[in-house]
């Protein structure tokens, strides 16, 4: 017996959660990235590198977020 | 030294491109590295027959291929 | 839609110069006028500028010092004049989406990025080949600084990102987001029009859906220049990529 029968795209309902995460994480990496170029403007140029590194990691997930919705979409 | 800023060989007239290009590069290195595995995972799937497996390890490998490709060339 | 495909202008002979559309129209005139201004404004220059060609001198200053000077040191300079006319000649055809009359840019069909982009690639290419010799170009462009067991995984990718989708965006960004512009003036301004003829009584959303349309004509001629800046910001720094030695 089935108690709640969630019809329609559950993989959308999913990918949906799946970009909170990401999504606040971009926004914590160029945010820190703005303030400490406003706490110490020199030191932009060395932190540039590491705001790419951060950057991709987070936006990864994100990405695989897209990719394993339809992957997993394709399923039902 | 830990807290010197990238040094530019001295030979090199051009360095790194700065700002948007390198935003857009690392964008680009993430999504076409999901996109060329998964393809190519995709074509191994059809020839397995695996039922979808091969393409999402595709895309994982993509994802780890672009990921690592950005802090290569935008992180030193 | 219908406004995208637009008749000859010209009906007689239409079978010969299908071709000559209000758009072939827009960017002819975008020529002339380009040619005819720096052309005007450089005939008798003075050490103090008249109007004119202070114009066009902050116009090439701009690019010059802002993005080329920038992106590739003092040794780019070359490439200024190109990038200046490359950037003088998308604005004013971007221009052409907001001027009262006009209101459709060439750069709202994918003709128009399409060719910019593959001149623009086929230029960072040749200049990099030009710089390097043709092995030594692509495999600076291809082979990333990894250990040799990863490198099949790594060498697909940038194949990939480097000589194919960077002409594609490039072309994708300017025509996606002229055409899209063109689209939301269309959908406020007609859909003013089809809400007074409905009922009388939605003549305030009418009013709302034309104040709309003024405001997000400032916002494109926002998205036009930017746009425009993006374009050549981004071709110099494939240039740069191009010529820059490997790590």
């Amino acid at each position: 017996m089935e108690l709640a029968a969630v019809s329609g795209s559950l993989a959308a309902i999913g990918y949906g959660l799946a970009a909170i995460g990401p999504g606040i994480g971009v926004g914590l990496i160029f945010a820190s990235y703005i303030q400490s170029t406003a706490r110490q403007p020199e030191s932009s140029r060395m932190t540039l590198p590491f705001v790419w590194i951060g950057f991709a990691v987070v936006e990864a997930l994100a990405l695989l977020g897209i990719a394993f919705g339809f992957i997993w979409a394709r399923g039902t | 030294m830990a807290g010197d800023p990238p040094t530019k060989r001295s030979d090199d007239p051009y360095g790194q491109p700065s700002g948007a290009g390198q935003g857009w590069t690392a964008l680009s290195y993430l999504i076409g590295g999901m996109a060329v595995w998964g393809f190519i995972g995709w074509l191994v799937d059809r020839w397995l027959h695996a039922g979808g497996v091969a393409i999402g390890l595709g895309v994982v490998v993509g994802a780890a291929g672009g990921i690592y490709l950005v802090i290569r060339r935008l992180g030193q | 839609m219908e406004d995208f495909y637009l008749p000859a202008i010209i009906p007689w002979g239409e079978h010969n110069s299908y071709w000559f559309t209000k758009i072939t129209f827009l960017v002819w005139i975008s020529v002339a006028i380009l040619i005819v201004f720096f052309l005007l404004a450089y005939r008798n220059p003075k050490l103090v500028p008249t109007k004119a060609q202070w114009l066009a001198e902050s116009t090439y200053g701009f690019v010059r010092n802002n993005i080329v000077v920038d992106m590739l040191g003092a040794g780019g300079v070359r490439f200024a004049p190109y990038l200046t006319t490359l950037f003088c000649f998308i604005l004013l055809n971007n221009l052409w989406s907001i001027v009262p009359f006009v209101q459709i840019s060439p750069n709202s069909h994918i003709a128009f990025p399409a060719v910019l982009a593959a001149i623009s690639y086929v230029l960072f290419n040749y200049v990099g080949i030009k710089r390097f010799g043709f092995a030594k170009y692509f495999k600076n462009a291809l082979v990333p600084p990894a250990p040799w067991f990863i490198l099949p995984i790594l060498v697909p990718i940038e194949l990939f990102s480097t000589f194919l989708v960077r002409p594609f965006t490039l072309a994708v960004r300017l025509f996606a987001n002229m055409f899209a512009g063109h689209m939301i003036l269309l959908v406020f301004t007609l859909g003013g029009f089809a809400l007074l003829n409905a009922k009388a009584l939605l003549a305030p959303a009418a009013l709302v859906s034309w104040v709309m349309a003024i405001v997000l004509t400032f916002l494109e001629a926002l998205i036009i220049v930017l746009q425009a800046y993006v374009f050549v910001v981004l071709t110099a720094s494939y240039i740069q990529g191009a010529l820059a030695e490997e790590h």
